[in-house]
């Protein structure tokens, strides 16, 4: 926008922003000075204004400058750069000597902030237990924190050009390719001019990981969300970069492997025998939330062959009297489970705690009581969803159970056969996914535990 | 890019394949109970083949046997070799999916349509072979616990076995046991992918050694194999038996699990196709090479290939052609594919370079 000439930069601002209520023109004269502060009221802290402008001016010299002050400042000579800054939570100070050239003096509002509590979706009984918020500040205080290195780089941009929002991009300098870097700042960079976003939507966290993933198609998550800065540091420190998004209390890690999924930050924390024990029993309840399902249908269609007489008969004693197909009764209870474990989301604490005896008591014994669905069918969806929660990331706990479901169509057709030639091809795509020159399944990191490295003298 | 890790792989999940349900049978037939010497000296006949193969490949590094199968020659007659190849591999995709789908009929399914079994199989070859070589590579890593499992299965034959049965060593003829040996040496082509893949290869050294020990795997466990048929089954059992090795597993019996040949045809059922997306690949990839600028897609002629293969199906089911023919027909086939041009090409190359 240009700045008319009859017309100067402080009338230009004051005019754009003039049906906004909480946009604020003061004007102070002291001595010979005049100054013009314009600002938005709702993102800035007035005590800030107060101590650090005003109370600069008052104690100045005559130049008519606020000559030391810690708030960052920066000289804006276009209207643009005066409404973003003003946008962005910045005092914009005209001199009366001269009104198209402005100072902006960022006094941002902490009020808004969430304090940093214990993060809900990651939680760990043994660690630190301190979670990102919203703010981009303190979640880069977080970081900066743990990590007292010079190599800890902070990169902040911004994309967007109607709706713009800010992000860090968070890396070690020493050990990051500096390739890796730009690439994923490029594929930001697009997002903002490819058009699939703006004008109609606001970029968020999930644009950004479609574009930076290279096979977003996949069903299988290939960035990490995370609420943890001590996993992001356990990222940060492998020479993989780390995207912070303002006002998103998620860190989004992008190069990550399959196994980093089943990790728990806790793992680290106990002995190292706990941690192989723990970490390999989720690798174990991964594939058990994948294949039991369907392991059972075809057992239940086909093999009956494989299993002992007397487990035969268990089996069949309860799956006689059920008039559906096994298949049906499956997707029948999955959609239940799922729904069972929705509901609960969605309603007031006291009133959630209710679901789970609806769930518990009224479904599940109903429900086999009436012979709708066997007592073994709900045995086994009631392990498959046990296991996919014990993972550490919900992403990957809803992959594994959707996965299970053309597995158990694979299995109600094919039986066996049909399962092992999906999981071929389960694997045949995991081997391809790949970032950069990280593979998604690669090695499953036993070495990360601690003692192994000692004993193969391996020190970094 | 593959490295030797993965050309290890590589080889020993096309050289393990369907046969080897049927092997202990079929060497007993030849070679009676000293068959598993019969392997030992077919794996030392595969390893004069690695060597001749791994000369070849020293003389062309990051080149395919397609191509040198020009230089040696001419482009002509070059370019006939390598179609008979390709008719060579699309043959033994056919044998190995016709003989997979009998067995799933014979011991899994024997009601279900195997023509739908079939498509399902070959559909998942088509998608696993739709990927580049380092992702087949690295698939088949991952599939490995099939052996694992398979070692296991077979360690439980163990609680009644007689050494007995295989004793004396040596009863019968060398004639024999070598005309065992050439058979059981039928039972582990897959080696000679290595020719094929050669382009994506990383820059390692110790390849040689890579093939050595793939095959010194392969010949090891395949005599394993027998060697567990031999002493668990009596002569008698050994002769008549079609497939063995199913035949221990469905005898084992626990509280826990019984009739172990289903669970293992399932999970072998990978390794099979695992040596079907090694042939289809290798051919698709080498065909799109030649034919680049006809075919952009290496998916289409690899869709072609899969119903190429299909088509045959309907034609053995209704015995339009007989299947025994087909089998046999492999008799001529794999020696003059496997020994005879490789060797010719060796002779030829090295004759030329004399005369220079």
């Amino acid at each position: 926008m240009e700045v008319n000439e009859k017309t100067s930069m402080l009338e230009e601002v004051q005019n754009e922003f003039h049906s906004s209520s909480d946009f604020k023109y003061k004007k102070y004269s002291i001595g010979e000075v005049t100054l013009h502060l314009c600002y938005l009221d709702t993102m800035i802290d007035s005590e800030v204004i107060q101590t650090h402008i005003l109370e600069r001016l008052v104690s100045k010299d005559h130049s008519g400058r606020i000559i030391t002050t810690i708030l960052d400042s920066d000289d804006a000579y276009t209207l643009d750069e005066c409404i973003q800054a003003i946008l962005s939570g910045n005092v914009i100070v005209f001199n009366d000597n001269n009104k198209n050239k402005a100072k902006s003096y960022s006094a941002p509002s902490n009020n808004s902030d969430r304090s940093i509590t214990e993060s809900s979706t990651e939680t760990v009984s043994l660690g630190p237990h301190d979670s990102f918020v919203e703010s981009l500040k303190i979640n880069s205080t977080l970081i900066r924190k743990r990590l007292r290195t010079k190599e800890l780089i902070i990169k902040n941009i911004t994309v967007g050009k109607k709706y713009p929002i800010s992000l860090s991009i968070i890396y070690l300098n020493d050990i990051t390719p500096q390739s890796m870097i730009k690439t994923i700042e490029q594929k930001i960079k697009k997002l903002e001019l490819s058009g699939q976003v703006e004008p109609k939507k606001m970029i968020e966290a999930v644009h950004i990981q479609n574009s930076i993933e290279e096979y977003p198609t996949s069903i299988f998550p290939q960035v990490m969300y995370t609420e943890r800065p001590d996993r992001t540091i356990r990222h940060l420190i492998t020479g993989k970069p780390a995207i912070i998004i303002d006002n998103d209390p998620n860190a989004l890690l992008f190069p990550y492997d399959i196994y980093g999924y089943f990790r728990s930050t806790e793992d680290f924390n106990f002995r190292w025998l706990f941690g192989v024990f723990f970490y390999s029993l989720r690798i174990f309840a991964f594939w058990i939330a994948v294949l039991i399902p369907s392991i059972y249908i075809a057992v239940t269609t086909y093999h009956s062959n494989i299993l002992p007489v007397s487990i035969f008969y268990t089996l069949k004693l309860s799956i006689e009297n059920v008039p559906l197909p096994p298949l049906i009764e499956a997707l029948t209870m999955i959609i239940i489970l799922e729904l069972l474990k929705e509901a609960p989301l969605r309603l007031p604490n006291p009133i959630g705690s209710t679901i789970g005896t609806v769930g518990a008591i009224v479904i599940g014994t109903a429900i086999v009581q009436t012979n709708l669905i066997s007592n073994s069918m709900v045995v086994v969806i009631a392990v498959t969803a046990i296991a996919s929660f014990s993972l550490p990331s919900r992403e990957m706990s809803i992959a594994a159970r959707i996965m299970g479901i053309p597995l158990l169509i694979l299995a109600s057709i094919f039986g066996f056969i049909g399962i092992s030639l999906g999981v071929f091809m389960i694997f045949a795509h995991l081997s391809k996914i790949k970032a950069f020159s990280f593979r998604y399944v690669e090695n499953p990191g036993f070495s990360e535990f601690v003692l192994f490295k000692n004993r193969k003298g391996k020190s970094s | 890019m593959i490295n030797n890790k993965h050309l290890f792989y590589l080889i020993i999940f096309t050289q393990f394949g369907v046969a080897i349900t049927s092997f202990p049978n079929n060497m007993y037939k030849v070679a009676g109970h000293d068959g598993w010497i019969s392997t030992l000296v077919g794996g030392m006949i595969v390893q004069i083949l690695i060597l001749l193969y791994y000369s070849l490949y020293k003389k062309f590094p990051d080149k395919s046997f397609t191509d040198y199968t020009k230089i040696i020659t001419n482009p002509f007659i070059g370019t006939c070799i390598n179609i008979c190849y390709y008719a060579y591999f699309l043959y033994v995709v056919l044998v190995v999916s016709m003989r997979f789908s009998d067995i799933i009929t014979i011991w899994i399914f024997p009601k279900s349509p195997s023509w739908l079994i079939l498509i399902l199989f070959l559909l998942t070859a088509y998608i696993v072979a739709k990927n580049d070589i380092l992702t087949i590579a690295r698939t088949y890593v991952l599939c490995t616990f099939i052996f694992l499992i398979f070692i296991l299965f077979l360690l439980s034959a163990y609680d009644n076995v007689h050494i007995g049965r295989i004793l004396p060593i040596g009863q019968y003829p060398i004639k024999k046991i070598g005309s065992g040996a050439y058979s059981s040496f039928l039972e582990m082509l897959g080696f000679e992918i290595f020719l094929f893949i050669a382009p994506n290869f990383q820059d390692t050294k110790k390849k040689l050694f890579t093939l050595t020990f793939a095959n010194f795997f392969t010949t090891i466990f395949y005599t394993f194999i027998i060697i567990t048929s031999y002493i668990r089954l009596s002569n008698k059992e050994n002769s008549y038996i079609i497939d063995p090795i199913l035949y221990i597993f469905k005898t084992y019996h626990s509280k826990m699990i019984e009739s172990l040949d289903t669970i293992f045809l399932s999970l072998w059922t990978i390794v099979i196709c695992a040596t079907v997306v090694s042939y289809i690949y290798i051919v698709s990839e080498d065909v799109h090479k030649r034919l680049s600028l006809i075919v952009k897609n290496r998916k289409s002629i690899l869709l072609f290939i899969i119903i190429v293969v299909f088509a045959f199906y309907p034609l053995v089911s209704f015995h339009l052609i007989r299947r025994e023919t087909i089998v046999n027909f492999g008799s001529y086939l794999d020696p003059l594919f496997i020994i005879i041009i490789p060797c010719l090409l060796f002779l030829i190359n090295k004759v030329r370079g004399l005369i220079n």
